[in-house]
């Protein structure tokens, strides 16, 4: 499966890249279900190979009759040094496309800039991703890894 | 999706720090809410049945994974 990135807004001029008006970011349109139950609506995440785990942000997590808290939490934190939050991890089927579906366990964050991330632990272990931002516009090919 | 989408201007306009519900092909803003399940009945009462929801932040700063 092939998917262009999504142009987003870059707010304010990067003050290093101040002729670049947009943004270039690998978004893929996923839907979340707990076991036996139906997928949710779909929503848009980001494709994060720095990432060790998927994260959602909470609200997505209690849409689907989650309680968040009652889950193992492990605080995680970004790029900067000094700041952490809980993310409380539940196991959760994740839907990709129309005929891909895998169990993963998951972070669910209540302050998350974005609907959510996948990381390396339960996406990138089930599927081979090749980006190219080289091109105009980027893209990446997605395929779900088989199991022998 | 197999073009890109442009949501620069889309998002750049929409409400912030809230979700918002994107129309099926992800051209127009249809409907926003502080939980998944407000932006979804706000995109169903214009006729949106299977909208796409997206975060959308306060402010659209650079996000470092």
């Amino acid at each position: 499966m092939r998917r262009f990135y999504t142009r987003l807004p870059m707010g304010e001029p990067w003050a290093p890249f101040k002729n670049d008006q947009v943004e270039w970011v690998p978004l893929l349109t996923v839907s979340l279900s707990l076991k036996n139950v139906p997928p949710s609506y779909s929503f848009e995440v980001l494709l994060d190979t720095g990432s060790p785990i998927c994260l959602f942000r909470a609200d997505l997590g209690r849409s689907l009759g989650l309680e968040i808290e009652s889950g193992p939490v492990q605080r995680i934190g970004g790029f900067a040094t000094n700041s952490t939050e809980p993310a409380y991890f539940h196991t959760v089927n994740l839907h990709v496309g129309t005929n891909w579906a895998v169990e993963i366990k998951a972070g669910f964050v209540e302050n998350l800039s974005m609907a959510g991330l996948l990381g390396r632990r339960g996406f990138f272990e089930n599927f081979v991703v090749r980006f190219d931002h080289s091109s105009s516009p980027p893209y990446f090919d997605l395929e779900k890894i088989s199991l022998i | 999706m197999d073009k890109a989408v442009d949501l620069s201007r889309t998002l750049a306009d929409a409400p912030r720090n809230c979700w918002v519900a994107l129309d099926r092909e992800e051209t127009k803003v249809v409907g926003s809410g502080k939980d998944p399940e407000m932006a979804i009945a706000n995109a169903r009462a214009q006729g949106i049945s299977d909208p796409v929801l997206i975060w959308s932040p306060e402010t659209w700063t650079p996000v470092i994974g």
